[in-house]
């Protein structure tokens, strides 16, 4: 497996804060791999994706993208390479309309404009929104809107997409086309590598690995069946489980063992009700 | 109240003006305004309205529009219409007191001041009508490029007015809920005297503003992970196309331009 990413010794402190806010923090990303960031609020995980894509200038640690290692001269190299998708869908749409946000990164690199003219449809495609290329972002929903920007990252075709709680902000129904979209583009030829902050812990099991902050650490890393299965640790890091995981483990414990691990209420509640059948 | 502070009023259509390059538009109004004073004698305005009125009808649009289009500025035409035809010396005097006075002269100036206002005002209506924002904002970009001779950033100015405008329905909205929010508070923004509602303000404004640099500081995160590096080598993704019928607007302009010369000294 070839490494994507990785962390070194990482630290970062804020100029006003009086302690740490990334404290020695090593990991590694495998090409391919989708990981999920769990941990409360002011643990460190959005700070720790904005050193990846040189966005905070920390001082201490490395950090090796794609086989480039970050410097204030290889910053844009190493953006060419990470698409991120930020929480509030209105703050990171820069065009006028939706075709012209999907552009912003293709105008950027400096794409001839009929390549880009394909690649925008393309992308608008891809997350099924290309019927509203004219519109303009306040007419569309959070869940468009999250779309839309992905779209803009998928445009740009990166070997690694970053989603900063980027469903956070979003209804049930627009966060499940939001992911949806990333199911499918992991079954693409180029399925990209996936690196996503959530608090949902629903979300966080459909990733292949979960790393757990907490206080500017990572305190723990596993699949996410380990992981939700220890409750001490997700008690101590004040994560709540999925209804539908916490309600697989108290029927295991009566002895009515699911046959996977069910993500959704939905599928829990389809498969109860036609297991008791044929009991 | 907040609805009617939108930008522009477009009204989307696909009439033959609507469809026509944000640049010739522009660039006519701006020649009409300037011609509408070679206004002289009543051919002249007859043959001025006749145009206006015909552009009218070229929208597609409902005259309405361009009565509410002028409604709020008819106060100050007319203002200005009055303090031309009280205060203007010469030819015959009707009327004076004190220093007010009504003559021959005046009567004519107030009068060619409020036709030619009236042409200025409903021709910018017809442009902010037919002409969404963002092409307003593509076509002041095109005819500034000339500007970058010398060191004017055109490019950066371009995108600051598409981004402002991006964001005045985001800010409206926001303004909305903080005054909803501060209402259910008991803060009164439509009652008591000029200082007491400019006072309701300021609760209203300061929330506004701090969330608003709250999202140019997230906007430019968003730029700059998307590789936005300033306007050096960019590609552009929106283009203007030169049409005939664009060429046909101008020389229907030309032409009218010397008939008016023509019927001034008649």
């Amino acid at each position: 497996m070839t490494k994507i990413i990785s962390v070194n010794d990482l630290s970062y402190q804020y100029p006003d804060a009086d302690r740490p806010t990334l404290n020695h923090i090593s990991f590694e990303v495998n090409a391919g791999e989708w990981v999920a960031i769990v941990g409360h609020n002011g643990s460190g995980k959005s700070t720790l994706v904005r050193a990846l894509d040189g966005l905070i200038d920390f001082k201490s640690g490395t950090v090796t993208v794609a086989g480039t290692k970050l410097s204030p001269e290889s910053v844009w190299l190493v953006r060419e390479h990470i698409g991120m998708v930020f929480q509030n869908p209105d703050n990171q749409f820069v065009g006028a309309t939706v075709a012209d946000d999907v552009a912003f990164g293709l105008e950027n690199a400096g794409i001839p404009r009929p390549e880009m003219q394909q690649r925008v449809q393309d992308a608008l495609e891809a997350v099924d929104m290309w019927q509203f290329a004219e519109r303009e972002p306040s007419r569309l929903s959070g869940g468009q809107k999250q779309r839309v920007a992905l779209a803009g990252i998928i445009a740009m075709n990166p070997s690694i997409i970053v989603l900063d709680e980027a469903t956070s902000m979003l209804d049930p129904h627009g966060r499940q086309t939001v992911l949806s979209v990333l199911q499918h583009l992991r079954r693409s030829n180029q399925a990209p590598t996936i690196l996503s902050i959530t608090h949902d812990l629903s979300e966080a099991a459909q990733a292949q690995r979960l790393l757990v902050m907490d206080n500017g650490q990572l305190i723990s890393e596993g699949t996410p069946r380990t992981i939700f299965s220890d409750e001490q640790l997700l008690e101590s890091t004040g994560l709540d489980l999925p209804f539908s995981t916490k309600l697989s483990q108290q029927l295991a414990k009566q002895g009515l063992i699911a046959p996977k691990q069910y993500l959704t209420d939905d599928e829990l509640e389809d498969w109860l009700w036609q297991s008791h059948l044929t009991m | 109240m907040l609805e009617q502070l939108t930008l522009g009023r477009y009204i989307p259509g696909h009439s033959w003006l609507h469809r026509l390059d944000p640049r010739a538009k522009l660039v006519l109004a701006c020649y009409f305004i300037v011609i509408a004073f070679l206004t002289t004698n009543w051919l002249t305005y007859v043959l001025m309205f006749a145009f206006i009125g015909g552009v009218i009808f070229l929208t597609g649009l409902s005259f309405s529009y361009f009565v509410r289009g002028i409604g709020p500025l008819i106060w100050l035409i007319v203002f200005t219409a009055i303090l031309q035809l009280l205060f203007t010396p010469g030819g015959h005097i009707y009327w004076h007191w004190g220093i007010l006075m009504i003559t021959s002269t005046g009567i004519q100036t107030s009068t060619a001041v409020f036709l030619r206002f009236l042409l200025i005002i409903t021709m910018a209506t017809v442009l902010t009508l037919t002409t969404a924002p963002l092409a307003i904002a593509d076509g002041v970009e095109a005819l500034l490029r000339p500007l970058r001779v010398i060191h004017f950033p055109v490019a950066q100015t371009a995108l600051m007015l598409s981004v402002a405008l991006r964001f005045v329905p985001t800010l409206l909205d926001e303004a909305q809920t903080i005054m909803n929010a501060q209402r259910a508070r008991g803060v009164e923004f439509n009652n008591g005297g000029l200082i007491k509602r400019l006072r309701a303000i300021v609760p209203l404004l300061i929330p506004l503003f701090v969330g608003a640099i709250g999202r140019a500081d997230d906007l430019a995160t968003a730029m700059e992970s998307r590789g936005y590096q300033g306007a050096t080598n960019r590609t552009r993704y929106r283009v203007l196309k030169w049409h005939n019928a664009d060429t046909i607007a101008v020389v229907v302009i030309l032409v009218l331009n010397i008939v008016l010369v023509v019927l001034r000294h008649m």
